[in-house]
């Protein structure tokens, strides 16, 4: 449910049905690692230290334009904590991109990143993206999980890898536009590679797109 | 709370996977198709399509999102508060069902701007500005809200009791599967009725108590009733002491998580004082069995009681953490000072109590006269701290207010 701090522009972003390709991505990981504050520094670009535990499940919407195509995100908001698993991961399916985020002051939600992943394997489409995040950059005195140990462990599962803060706006927007990128040179890639695939994925993400989405996306 | 999570909402509806809050998505999906058909089936349409794009994309039932959070939050989190006060005063009063009541009223009230919609996607983006609107603009009329949510059935809602069993013991797909069209059609049901493996446990446990607890009231208090005529103070207290000892895997599934935390806090507490503890335990007890027989209210709205449950051990032990509950709060009320979470907790405490004080008019009369007579039968399901928090501050308004 779009919570109460959307700002006026992203209202008139969730309203507007003017865009070119439809992204719905996912964010997962451990509870209170920092997904929500994510999310919000990303859509409405506020931070709150507060913890509020997001109920179930919840979504955002943005609109970003990449190489003149407006691509609309709807960035769904996962609750982390394990009772709400069944519900969450009905949402995985529809998922194109994936933002897995551990907390580097928190080795637990580190180990946890395993399980997610699995999660995602398990659940999603097959083609669908993900990033590793690991969130918290600013705390680097509190620092658990050394930069390296995460870009590792990213490699292993063949994710992409950023550190990232909420609080401090770092890498919050790279994240997202990079997880843009590398769903559209999936799509094109597959498109390349097997023509039977279009179709799909014209279905899945192109939506409204006009004409010149015979190409792929442009992005 | 404590009152709120073990009597008014459905069994499990904060532990166990969530288990009888899907079930009430799934009941609320029902309900929807009786009463607003049309809307009902635009959403259909909509998830249908939603699922008809290949590629592997699949859309659970579109009002899962907001129900779920209207559900677990009682509304707290979507609407103003004076329309969530209400609404728990009838939550009080007419038990879970006003939640579902409350939730057709509302979609009713959005109802012509959803029909527009022609995409799942509009569908949420619409749905963003709709619960903001809700939130912080009034869209929803709050006396408005009310009378729909009384006048569009009679109490107890029909068909509900069968409904949640139905969805309680039946945990199938349903509606009909929806079939994809990618290779993944073993992952096209609905995936509020799946079950995972893992879940299995947690499901056996569920149906074992959910049915015959969801809104059950009256073979609870009589059965508490029972207890003060066979247990003197002390006797309930040392069983008490049992139960704490008890290993939480002696303890229902579902009870067990919330009861190890809610043990260790309350024999930190206990030793520290047994004896004064004791004493007022017996005094508040003495003044509980006077009012017992005086605050009888009427049966909760969807009692669909199972008689056997009165022997089942389990009521036993409610009844025995009902005491504890009672020890808790006079010792809360004793030493005023209450660590629930490393002194956040005694935060919690007094904002709340400034709330619910400020509120009072409005919101916690009713409360205030029927919890004491149920509270030895309360026991501690549910581990939402601020849903409990909340409740325990009414539980010490009700005790210590009542001559």
């Amino acid at each position: 449910m779009a919570s109460a701090n959307d700002s006026r522009q992203s209202q008139k972003d969730a309203a507007d049905q003017n865009f070119d390709y439809m992204f719905k991505l996912l964010i997962i990981g451990n509870s209170s690692v920092g997904k929500t504050s994510f999310l919000f520094r990303y859509a409405d670009d506020s931070f709150t230290s507060a913890f509020v535990s997001t109920v179930g499940i919840d979504f955002k919407v943005k609109t970003v334009y990449r190489n003149d195509k407006r691509v609309k995100l709807q960035i769904w908001d996962t609750a982390g904590q394990e009772r709400y698993r069944t519900i969450t991961t009905a949402y995985y399916r529809g998922a194109m991109g994936f933002l897995l985020m551990y907390d580097i002051t928190n080795q637990d939600s580190f180990n946890a990143v395993q399980d997610w992943a699995t999660q995602i394997k398990t659940y999603s489409w097959d083609n669908a993206q993900v990033i590793l995040v690991g969130n918290k950059c600013d705390l680097e005195d509190d620092r658990i999980i050394p930069t390296e140990e995460g870009r590792r462990l990213a490699d292993e599962l063949g994710f992409q890898f950023f550190e990232a803060s909420a609080k401090d706006n770092i890498n919050v927007k790279q994240v997202f536009e990079r997880l843009v990128d590398i769903i559209c040179e999936k799509m094109n890639e597959s498109m390349d590679s097997d023509p039977n695939m279009l179709g799909n994925h014209k279905a899945t993400t192109l939506q409204e797109s006009p004409p010149s989405s015979q190409g792929g996306c442009a992005c | 709370m404590i009152y709120l999570i073990d009597k008014v909402l459905p069994d499990s509806y904060f532990a166990n996977n969530l288990r009888a809050l899907l079930v009430d998505m799934a009941v609320f999906r029902d309900l929807l198709r009786l009463k607003l058909p049309e809307l009902s089936q635009h959403l259909d349409n909509l998830q249908k399509a939603a699922n008809r794009e290949v590629g592997g994309s699949y859309e659970p039932p579109l009002t899962n999102v907001f129900t779920m959070q209207w559900f677990l939050t009682m509304f707290a989190t979507c609407l103003p508060h004076h329309t969530v006060l209400k609404i728990w005063d009838s939550v009080f009063f007419e038990g879970s069902e006003v939640l579902l009541r409350a939730a057709l009223a509302i979609w009713a009230r959005l109802g012509e701007r959803i029909e527009s919609c022609q995409s799942a996607d509009e569908f949420y983006s619409t749905m963003g500005c709709l619960t903001q609107e809700m939130l912080e603009h009034n869209l929803i009329d709050s006396n408005e809200l009310m009378q729909t949510v009384y006048a569009m059935a009679a109490f107890p809602f029909p068909q509900l009791a069968e409904l949640r069993e139905k969805y309680t013991y039946n945990i199938t797909p349903f509606p009909a599967p929806v079939k994809t069209s990618s290779g993944k059609l073993g992952r096209g049901r609905d995936s509020d009725e799946e079950i995972d493996i893992d879940d299995e446990d947690a499901l056996v446990s569920a149906i074992g108590c959910l049915g015959p607890l969801s809104g059950l009231l009256a073979p609870e208090l009589q059965s508490y009733q029972k207890q003060l005529k066979d247990h003197k103070g002390e006797q309930s207290l040392r069983s008490c002491g049992n139960i704490a000892e008890l290993s939480p895997g002696a303890v229902d599934a579902s009870r067990s998580e919330y009861q190890a935390t809610f043990n260790s806090m309350m024999m930190e507490r206990m030793t520290t004082d047994i004896s004064a503890l004791k004493k007022q335990y017996i005094r508040i007890k003495r003044r509980q069995q006077q009012q017992a027989s005086l605050v009888y209210i009427k049966p909760g709205p969807e009692v669909e009681s199972d008689p056997g449950i009165a022997t089942d051990p389990r009521s036993q032990m409610s009844n025995g953490t009902g005491g504890y509950c009672l020890t808790f709060l006079v010792w809360c009320k004793a030493s005023f000072c209450w660590d629930f979470g490393g002194g956040t907790g005694t935060e919690i405490v007094l904002r709340l109590e400034r709330a619910v004080l400020s509120k009072d008019n409005c919101c916690s009369q009713e409360c205030k006269v029927h919890l004491p007579g149920k509270e030895p039968a309360e026991a501690t399901t549910g581990s939402q701290t601020f849903c409990l928090a909340l409740l325990l501050v009414r539980c010490i308004l009700g005790i210590f207010e009542i001559p």
